[in-house]
């Protein structure tokens, strides 16, 4: 079904280090933050200690441009995760962002619109200081596949 | 080809097989299993407890240690454990086959058990000993970044790719849907296997309840408890052994970049296989042309239609025109799953598919024999995207 509003009860990462800097920059600001390598200018996410291309040490948290595209999703018919049960089916969205990262998250328009590559902003709702849930929101409306 | 050491390639062969049933009833201890199993290949190969000298078992369950202890291994040179879930089992006949290259060990029992049903997510209540398994290296990350939106199941993280799969190459349900029918049509040619009396239908399947699209139930491996096991050694010592020795070609293994996190891979559909496979028929010195049947790790249908091109029979988004048109049952131009698989055999982590791979190649399989068979791939699969692979053949 169409998700408009985050289901109450969902899953909440217990996050520490520098996955919890990734939380607590999206949460404060209310767009997503991602790692930016200082000496190689990389992007990388999810967080890690070393930069995957140069392995520096070195890091900015950069806000992204809040823009991508889809590039997968998951639809489940099928949830163990009780928080999610009455949404079935719903769908769990993979979106790379204009620097090139992918994040999960969730597609606020109708599920029938899913579509490698479609458009869409990229929103962080701030829950607590300690994380922020992901939104894809479309930004056209989708001429569809079958007329 | 690519340039390729062929030092392991015929370094050693599988002289016993061992296996126990599946189960699906009450809790059982995945130890006792894995024992079980162990003692059923040693026998298989005529050879005794004493004269294994190095051991490999699965994660979790079962130490190398305890193992030896309860065999009576009194000489132990050599143990490790592979750490690539589905793709360990076959993983560690590339270890097996260093060890024994190299001289450390001659002869190494390769053993894989699991309680799979009874520790099942859905399970009422958990065997003590399923928490011994370590956290999958991509746990973290799930929860971190994953699970917070709904997606808390290896079935929903395969959706990720799965979907692309069929959304990128307009792949046709009908490809999943053969692989699924196939797999059933040879367990019910296979004692052991937990869906022998049980066929599959198109409408059955058709009618079957998706579970993460375009993911049917009857696209699902099967959750069993059970075990399996492998003895190899020097090609030397396999000679004077009860059975035809089935030798190790080549093998290797490969992992996706990075493999603790699916999403953030630069092509999500390229695997550890697809880096692997090049590598194990280099050192094989074979080509696909060579190979009579293939036993691919499938914990989902989609999954062996992704590996089929991995292992380049077919181009990226082809291998539904493969299985349409060349076949992959026994009369198919390329038989795949010829005991059953994970779908219909049972979930023995691809050591199942070792164990049916030795069987064909010994030429014991009866009705579902490869006829003539002397090169048979075994694949496995693991860890979302992890991938080995050995090739074996006869004498
Ligand atoms: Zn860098």
């Amino acid at each position: 079904m169409n998700v408009t509003s985050r289901p109450a009860g969902i899953y909440r990462p217990k996050s520490f280090g520098l996955d919890l800097d990734f939380y607590a920059h999206a949460a404060a600001s209310g767009v997503v933050h991602i790692q930016r390598c200082e000496a190689c200018r990389n992007f990388q996410h999810p967080p890690r200690f070393l930069c995957f291309t140069c392995s520096s040490k070195e890091f900015q948290w950069e806000a992204i441009e809040g823009t991508g595209t889809i590039y997968s999703w998951s639809l489940s018919h099928f949830t163990i995760d009780t928080a999610w049960s009455d949404s079935l089916p719903y769908a769990t969205v993979v979106v790379e962002s204009l620097e090139g990262v992918r994040f999960v998250g969730t597609f606020s328009g109708p599920e029938n619109d899913l579509m490698i590559s479609l458009p869409v902003n990229i929103r962080a709702e701030s829950i607590d200081e300690n994380f922020a849930y992901i939104w894809f929101d479309p930004i056209l409306e989708v001429v569809k596949k079958n007329g | 080809m690519i340039s390729q050491d062929t030092r392991l390639s015929q370094s050693c062969a599988v002289v016993g097989v061992g296996e126990t049933p599946h189960y699906r009833s009450d809790p059982v201890d995945a130890a006792h299993l894995i024992l079980e199993a162990s003692l059923a290949a040693l026998n298989d190969a005529g050879l005794r407890p004493k004269d294994v000298n190095a051991i490999l078992p699965p994660e979790g369950y079962i130490s190398s240690e305890e193992l030896a202890a309860q065999l009576g291994v009194d000489d132990l040179r050599y143990s490790t454990t592979v750490h690539m879930g589905g793709a360990s089992s076959v993983a560690a006949l590339q270890s097996a086959a260093m060890a024994i290259a190299t001289g450390v060990a001659d002869t190494v029992l390769v053993a894989f058990g699991w309680d799979g049903y009874s520790s099942r997510p859905t399970a009422p209540q958990r065997p003590q000993r399923s928490s011994r398994l370590p956290q999958r290296p991509f746990a973290e990350l799930m929860r971190n970044y994953y699970a917070p939106y709904g997606a808390r199941l290896a079935v929903q993280w395969y959706g990720f790719y799965i979907q692309r799969y069929m959304e990128l190459y307009n792949v046709p349900p009908e490809a999943a849907l053969q692989v699924a029918l196939t797999a059933r049509s040879h367990a019910a040619l296979t004692d052991g296997a937990y869906l022998k009396d049980k066929p599959l239908t198109r409408d059955q399947y058709f009618s079957s309840p998706i579970i993460v699209e375009p993911i049917r139930r009857y696209d699902c491996c099967l959750e069993t408890d059970c075990a399996a096991a492998v003895i190899l050694t020097s090609p030397e010592r396999a000679k004077d052994l009860r059975h035809q020795p089935v030798a190790y070609l080549g093998g290797a293994e490969g992992h996706p970049h990075p493999a603790d996190d699916i999403t953030n891979r630069s092509d999500m559909l390229r695997l550890g296989l697809h880096s692997a496979a090049p590598r194990a028929f280099a050192m094989a010195g074979l080509q696909l042309s060579d190979v009579d049947f293939l036993e691919v790790y499938d914990c989902y249908s989609h999954v062996v239609l992704l590996q089929l091109e991995a292992l380049g029979l077919a181009e990226a988004g082809g291998a539904a025109d493969f299985v349409a048109n060349e076949g992959i049952g026994l009369d198919g131009s390329m038989p795949v799953n010829t005991h059953g698989g994970l779908l219909s055999h049972g979930h023995g982590w691809g050591m199942n598919h070792i164990v049916e791979a030795v069987r064909q190649l010994r030429h014991e399989r009866g009705s579902a024999q490869v006829s003539g068979a002397q090169v048979g791939v075994v694949t496995g699969y693991g860890d979302l995207g992890d991938g080995s692979i050995a090739i074996l053949g006869r004498g």
